[in-house]
């Protein structure tokens, strides 16, 4: 069983630094899943977890081991890569035997294991194929039972959707998923779509320049996300970031006037507000602007307006109809603004 | 691209190896078909005033020259060159099998035939040289892989030099170092004690320092083919082995090998040809006595007094007719999985 802890654990080559002071403690079975854009540090710190990346400072324990100069392959876990690093010349069956091939698990077990393994990825079809003439989620699905025919302590999966289609990743993900319930392992995940990363994770980290900007459940960072950068890369769209004034619990901005908000907080500020809180006004309403675009989703509209020179998108239902140029009104409930610091981008925390 | 276009674009290299590769192996199979010319004789008498008459037996220089310019390729001679005691040795083969004292007697007797001595080496070298030159180059560009970029420049160059050098100077220095006053040599004496200790009087030390030259200028091609290819293996597959446990060697055993293996056909297949067609150290150790090799005995039917055409051509033949047969398995196993490919 194994609880993951990281120390202040940091990556720099020379001047760049990859991953600051990462502090975190991983539980057993959860399903952790790193969140952030290209370049924010998220495959490092699995790397060094893995122990395929040294650690410039900083301690990782697995379980009770403290695994900072452990090689990989003695630090009982398993991973899945983006580009699936099968091995071309051996067939799937041979790709899934092979680590307890070169563990030296008695070969006895092997057959059963791999069998056990392909049947929880419904691969049992291709075993004497070679990964060449399997698709991208076949080949996926290899890597996962080469993952779990050994029953490691941990699983790490770098992006292991990221070169599937849109289709085949919505399925795979669901076997992810169930695969993680079924074996009920810690899974440390990493993604830069945030929609895998709510619907996968017990626990979400968000990451950004080789910093954690929010740690939490999915529900906590979609509902008070702790910054502007959380804020703006949770959700689709992303939650709306309005700049203005807010004074005695109004907040003012070009085009937008919203109040009974809280009264404690004065001063330039970001308000936050998502594109399905906004609801359709007749008159007097807290948004008052020509429509910039509107989009037809299918199960809902969207329609973008500029209010203090920033791009709103509200979601509408499926059957409104307007003109670019149409003058909107919109409200917004009060609990469903968010706050933040102009200047640092931080929330700003108020009562409700 | 169209047929015609892929055809004007070759053209240019097809004329030059139909002129400069083509023709010049017709012209050799043709020249080895025929022989010199016998000597004409003739009948002199020559009287002096007081001696009497005495009659010799003269070249006939004149008609010999009329007979040159007539035929410059010599007397047609069919398969003569390919089946007499200089080359296939036919009738000497026959008789041995009927009349010898058991196998090593038809060895030895056979071994003393110039064509199979020859041949006899140059398959030894062949397949002694080339797979061990290739696990060294092996060996060697997976050691270069490792080494921090600071030192990689400098040891490339040097794991090179082998290959840069002239093959002929490489094959003498190396040959006045195994001199019994040369560094090795002399060292050699020193370690076993033995003054008379000489690589070059015994056929199996020089057997085996020619072929210790050979894997050592053979090796860097195969390193350069190695280390090339070792910068495409996938770093996902080498990191995913790391990860299911398996040691160093057997991430080169399953990943890398498997990886690297159709560039080992193809640098078997030409280190085969270019070592089938061992020459020069021969020529530098001087070790003809010892060991010579088909292109040696084309070299030498050339070299001598009497330029012996057709037997060179001959040997040139059998040589091609070597190399085919030794690219055979090679080639046959490419084209069924070309044809497999496409299928």
């Amino acid at each position: 069983m194994a609880q993951i802890r990281l120390k202040n654990v940091s990556k720099r080559w020379n001047n760049f630094i990859g991953v600051d002071n990462f502090n975190l403690d991983i539980a057993d079975q959860e399903f952790l899943v790193l969140l952030g854009p290209s370049g924010c540090g998220k495959t490092t710190t699995m790397r060094m977890i893995a122990g395929l990346e040294d650690i410039t400072e900083g301690e990782i324990w697995i379980g009770d081991r403290l695994v900072n100069k452990l090689e990989p392959k003695d630090r009982d876990i398993s991973m899945v890569f983006q580009s699936y690093g099968l091995y071309p010349n051996m067939t799937v069956y041979e790709n899934i035997r092979f680590p307890l091939k070169v563990r030296k698990v008695p070969a006895g077990q092997h057959h059963e294991r791999v069998m056990a393994a392909s049947k929880m990825v419904e691969l049992d079809d291709f075993l004497q194929r070679r990964p060449a003439a399997l698709s991208g989620g076949q080949r996926q699905r290899v890597a996962l039972a080469r993952a779990i025919v050994r029953e490691p302590n941990a699983f790490l999966m770098d992006e292991p959707l990221s070169n599937l289609d849109a289709k085949l990743r919505v399925s795979t993900r669901a076997q992810i998923k169930n695969l993680h319930h079924t074996l009920k392992r810690t899974t440390i995940y990493v993604t830069h779509d945030q929609i895998e990363a709510m619907t996968l994770a017990d626990r979400v980290v968000v990451m950004s320049k080789g910093l954690i900007q929010q740690v939490g459940t999915p529900m906590e960072i979609y509902d008070r996300p702790a910054n502007t950068f959380v804020a703006s890369f949770i959700g689709s769209p992303a939650m709306n970031l309005v700049h203005g004034e807010i004074h005695n619990g109004v907040f003012t901005g070009d085009h937008i006037r919203v109040d009974g908000l809280s009264t404690q907080v004065n001063g330039p500020v970001t308000l936050g507000f998502r594109a399905e809180d906004a609801v359709l006004a007749d008159s007097n309403a807290h948004i008052e602007a020509p429509i910039y675009s509107v989009e037809l989703l299918g199960e809902a509209t969207m329609i973008s307006m500029r209010v203090a020179g920033e791009l709103v998108s509200i979601k509408v239902g499926k059957d409104y109809r307007a003109e670019i140029g149409d003058v909107v009104r919109v409200n917004i409930a009060p609990s469903a603004c968010h706050l933040f610091d102009r200047s640092t981008g931080q929330r700003i925390a108020t009562a409700g | 691209m169209p047929h015609k276009t892929f055809f004007a674009f070759i053209l240019p290299s097809l004329i030059a190896m139909v002129l400069f590769i083509a023709l010049p192996i017709v012209s050799v199979v043709v020249q080895s078909f025929h022989v010199e010319h016998g000597r004409i004789l003739v009948q002199v008498e020559s009287c002096q005033p007081f001696g009497g008459c005495t009659t010799e037996t003269r070249v006939d220089t004149a008609a010999m020259a009329e007979l040159r310019e007539e035929q410059p390729m010599g007397r047609f001679n069919g398969f003569g060159t390919y089946l007499n005691r200089g080359h296939l040795a036919v009738d000497e083969i026959g008789a041995i099998l009927a009349n010898n004292n058991g196998i090593g007697d038809i060895v030895t007797r056979i071994y003393n035939l110039p064509l199979y001595k020859a041949l006899a080496f140059t398959l030894v070298f062949c397949f002694v040289v080339t797979p061990i030159a290739m696990a060294l180059g092996f060996v060697i560009a997976l050691a270069v892989n490792t080494v921090p970029k600071m030192v990689k420049g400098p040891v490339i160059f040097f794991s090179l030099l082998p290959m840069i050098i002239t093959p002929l100077i490489g094959s003498l220095i190396l040959y006045w170092m195994i001199q019994p006053n040369g560094i090795i040599g002399a060292n050699l004496r020193v370690l076993f004690d033995d003054p008379t200790l000489s690589l070059r009087q015994s056929p199996l030390l020089t057997w085996l320092s020619l072929l210790f030259y050979g894997v050592w200028t053979n090796a860097p091609f195969s390193f350069v083919v190695f280390y090339a290819g070792l910068q495409t293996v996938p770093a996902d597959t080498l990191e995913s082995a790391m990860i299911d446990g398996a040691s160093r060697w057997e991430r080169i055993r399953y990943v890398v090998i498997p990886h690297l293996a159709p560039l080992a056909t193809f640098v078997a297949l030409v280190q085969l040809m270019d070592n089938f067609r061992v020459f020069e150290p021969i020529v530098g150790f001087s070790a003809e006595a010892n060991a010579t090799s088909l292109s040696w005995l084309i070299f030498n039917d050339l070299s001598g007094d009497a330029q012996l055409f057709g037997s060179a051509g001959a040997t040139s033949v059998i040589t091609i007719i070597g190399v085919i047969i030794l690219l055979s398995p090679v080639l046959v196993r490419t084209w069924r999985e070309f044809n497999h490919k496409v299928v």
